[in-house]
């Protein structure tokens, strides 16, 4: 069983990109905003620590999750990732799959104290997270010990969860802002719901909901898969969306756009990125009415962005009508001032 | 007389377009230097730039093939099934046993499951989820106002601010992901570097390139260990003469194996190592935006078996010596003679025959020209998908076939944003305009050789 679990690693997981996101991440401060104020404080705090720990492990896994685990994982939690993940991409590539989630997956945090903590990463595009349980090991190093793998929904206390679309998708609201909200609500409800040491966070769900939650978190991330796979088919009728992305990125490399108002200003917006950030983003969403095609890409060095491509313009669906950079915490944090209000 | 004309006027139409090629690229000031760019790439490392021109541009379409074959192969049967599961779960007139027949019919289908065990298995978790669904809900999926609409007021302000805050260079985006964050994430990037990253790394390595390992393979970084995940549950990495196939046996490579092994790791390496020279030059100003577009084209359409030469970029003097160039010029020589030939043949001719018969000369030797031309078309294609720019203009001008003023090009100033200076000695000054980091105005000087290369740049405020 395991032999037919271990595989190379997919060829498109380039080794040395293993140093190439550390590098990134070391540069991250020079494109975009750099906030003031000195690090040594918030270092000493101890859930930025766990923080830091969890995201390095994002990093290493999104390069090569074996080298991830050999660095954090315990052998039993190894196995589980091995174990989920077959149960979660039956018959496919196990590793190239969790790589794919972390990729694009946001680093969330509760419980965090000097020898444990509990690190969910939230995949917003499929709407699942990997729940993984650290500990402080008698070396003193991080360890992830166990893994679990949940629908978003039911992070969000849907008992048990109703459906395998993806939240986001299923309303009537446009779809950036709805991931965005998703997102955010999902963050919190794993801030209140799991950030409790006392409580099972699911003792609610009865066992066998429990045995059913990977593969209920397989059909949604299948169904993000098949969504992002027909940017790459072969196909004369590409997406007209993907000739504009082309045009954003090299209008963001080169400083010049022939674009004014608001496209110009989101094409601008893209360019200060830090070059790192803005060459890791990558396809998350492709979605298509008669209308409009909607494009939204995210970062792999930093999840939190993402951009936004729309078509539909006065032109017609082949007409670019929308270009927007946007950050999952802007919303947080808006929806915080707004309750603080 | 309008005949004659049109011939004549063929022919030099043919001349020009076949020196076209070198000396179209002669009207320089396509180079421009973004003020801030340099610092921002300082530490420039090759990776994610290879890793990212595998997903997202369009015309990497043949890279796209890596990954279409990883996701499209097994995207078919989820496809298949997923819908298959979809129509099941929307129909809630179907009895249970219905639904998981059907289910098992899809599952048989299934490519992904590999085998028989996992499909059955798989089949008896699917359906007991989908008996917990509910239906309505699964059955709904994006459409209309998700794809075509707008923000809501509320996110429509919080998009507008952000994109405000950005342009403004100052506070910007939040880059990292800390919800309840006391400070940036810009900050908490470095942080995640310094502290463990780097540790992190060194841990790996130490574990996986044991003493004996290193002194074996000492000076060749290239050869690096596949890592495995072992029966236990450790991470190991393999010696270098073995590998573990799909089937998840290890084994052990012939020595002619290992050594085609080496040879193409060697490669990949060295290729790797190319690209992020390009990628230091274009951040130290060496290589321009629209050059490093090029070069970003030809690293990502290279031939991943073969050493990659990034043509364009510091071989200037590769791109004299080539002998599709070497054709390319005298073949533009030739034309050149061809064409004056032509136009002193009809110029002056007052007597009617006299002229039909210069006419009819000039015919033929526009059909010879015009055959040239199409060679040199062909040459042209080959030749500026492998040097830039710069490289041919430069040629171009020390080879006579463009002067070196040859158009002229507005003087610069702050008001038209752009132009070129021309030197005596061959070199050329281009002036683009930017916004320095305060969102100044500043003007960008990048000084070229007689070669094309850059040989400096300066700022004015």
């Amino acid at each position: 069983m395991i032999d037919s679990i271990v595989r190379d690693t997919p060829r498109f997981w380039s080794g040395a990109l293993f140093y190439g996101l550390a590098a990134a991440v070391m540069m991250l401060p020079q494109g975009c905003s750099k906030n003031s104020g000195s690090a040594p404080a918030a270092v000493a705090n101890q859930s930025m620590a766990w923080r830091g720990e969890a995201e390095t492990f994002r990093l290493l896994g999104t390069a090569d999750l074996l080298r991830g685990l050999q660095v954090y994982g315990t052998p039993a939690a190894n196995l589980r990732f091995a174990a989920l993940g077959n149960d979660m991409f039956p018959g496919s590539d196990w590793q190239a799959n969790w790589q794919l989630f972390l990729s694009t997956s946001l680093t969330n945090l509760v419980l965090a104290d000097s020898n444990k903590a509990l690190v969910g990463y939230y995949h917003p595009w499929s709407d699942v997270m990997l729940l993984t349980h650290w500990r402080k090991g008698a070396d003193g190093k991080s360890q992830i010990e166990s893994v679990d793998v949940l629908p978003g929904s039911a992070v969000r206390g849907d008992n048990p969860p109703s459906s395998f679309n993806r939240s986001w998708q299923s309303g009537e609201t446009f779809a950036p802002e709805a991931v965005a909200r998703i997102t955010v609500e999902t963050t919190r409800a794993f801030e209140s719901r799991f950030g409790n040491a006392s409580s099972d966070h699911l003792a609610r769900l009865d066992e066998e909901t429990k045995q059913a939650l990977p593969t209920i978190a397989w059909l949604s991330f299948a169904d993000f898969r098949l969504e992002v796979a027909r940017l790459f088919v072969e196909d004369k009728s590409k997406p007209v969306v993907l000739g504009y992305w082309n045009e954003v990125q090299d209008a963001a490399r080169s400083g010049h756009t022939g674009r004014s108002g608001a496209l110009g200003d989101g094409i601008k917006a893209i360019g200060k990125l830090n070059s790192k950030i803005r060459e890791s983003l990558s396809p998350v969403s492709y979605l298509s009415t008669e209308k409009s095609e909607l494009l939204i890409l995210a970062s792999q060095v930093e999840p939190n962005l993402f951009v936004v491509l729309q078509t539909g313009g006065p032109g017609g669906k082949g007409d670019l009508r929308r270009v927007d950079l946007l950050s999952f915490q802007t919303f947080y944090d808006a929806t915080h001032k707004a309750e603080a209000r | 007389m309008m005949r004659r004309n049109y011939i004549v006027g063929v022919a030099l139409l043919a001349a020009s377009m076949a020196v076209l090629p070198l000396a179209a690229q002669i009207s320089g000031g396509s180079a421009s230097i973004t003020p801030g760019q340099a610092t921002d790439n300082d530490m420039l490392v090759h990776d994610v730039t290879e890793w990212s021109d595998n997903l997202f541009a369009d015309r990497n379409q043949a890279i796209f093939k890596d990954l279409a074959k990883q996701f499209t192969s097994e995207a078919k049967s989820d496809l298949a099934l997923v819908a298959k599961l979809r129509e099941l779960a929307a129909n809630p007139k179907m009895s249970r046993e219905l639904k998981n027949e059907g289910i098992k019919q899809a599952l048989e289908t299934y490519k992904s499951a590999t085998t028989k065990e996992n499909a059955a298995a798989f089949s008896q978790k699917v359906a007991k989820v989908l008996e917990r669904l509910n239906f309505v809900a699964t059955a709904a999926k994006a459409a209309g106002y998700a794809v075509e609409g707008d923000y809501t007021g509320a996110a429509a302000a919080v998009v507008q601010e952000s994109t405000k805050n950005v342009l403004a260079g100052g506070g910007a985006v939040a880059v990292s992901w800390i919800p309840g964050g006391q400070y940036g994430g810009a900050m908490f990037g470095e942080y995640v570097h310094e502290t463990y990253v780097k540790k992190a790394i060194e841990q790996y390595e130490n574990s996986v390139r044991d003493k004996a390992y290193a002194e074996k393979y000492a000076g060749r970084p290239w050869l690096r260990p596949q890592v495995i995940l072992d029966r236990d549950g450790t991470v190991r990495a393999l010696p270098p003469d073995q590998y573990m196939g799909k089937d998840g046996v290890i084994r052990i490579r012939e020595e002619d194996e290992q050594k085609a092994y080496e040879a193409q790791m060697h490669v990949n390496w060295a290729n790797n190592q190319k690209w992020q020279q390009v990628e230091k030059d274009f951040a130290a100003g060496k290589v321009s935006p629209s050059q490093y577009s090029q070069l970003r084209a030809q690293w990502t359409m290279r031939n991943r078996n073969d050493r990659w030469n990034p043509l364009g970029a510091g071989n200037c003097d590769d791109a004299a010596k080539d002998p599709d160039v070497k054709e390319m010029l005298q073949i533009a020589k030739q034309l050149n003679v061809i064409a004056k030939s032509i136009e002193t043949d009809v110029q002056g001719r007052t007597d009617s025959d006299a002229a039909d018969a210069a006419a009819y000369r000039s015919a033929g030797k526009a059909s010879g020209l015009m055959a040239k031309a199409d060679r040199l078309q062909v040459l042209n294609k080959q030749v500026v998908a492998k040097y830039t720019k710069e490289c041919l203009q430069g040629i171009a001008v020390s080879e006579g076939l463009a002067p070196a003023t040859p158009t002229p090009s507005p003087v610069p100033t702050a008001s038209n944003g752009s132009g070129t200076v021309f030197n005596k000695d061959g070199s050329r000054e281009v002036m683009t305009t930017g916004k320095a980091a305060d969102g100044k105005s500043v003007r960008v000087w990048t000084t070229y050789n007689k070669a094309g290369r850059v040989i400096s740049t300066r700022v004015e405020q």
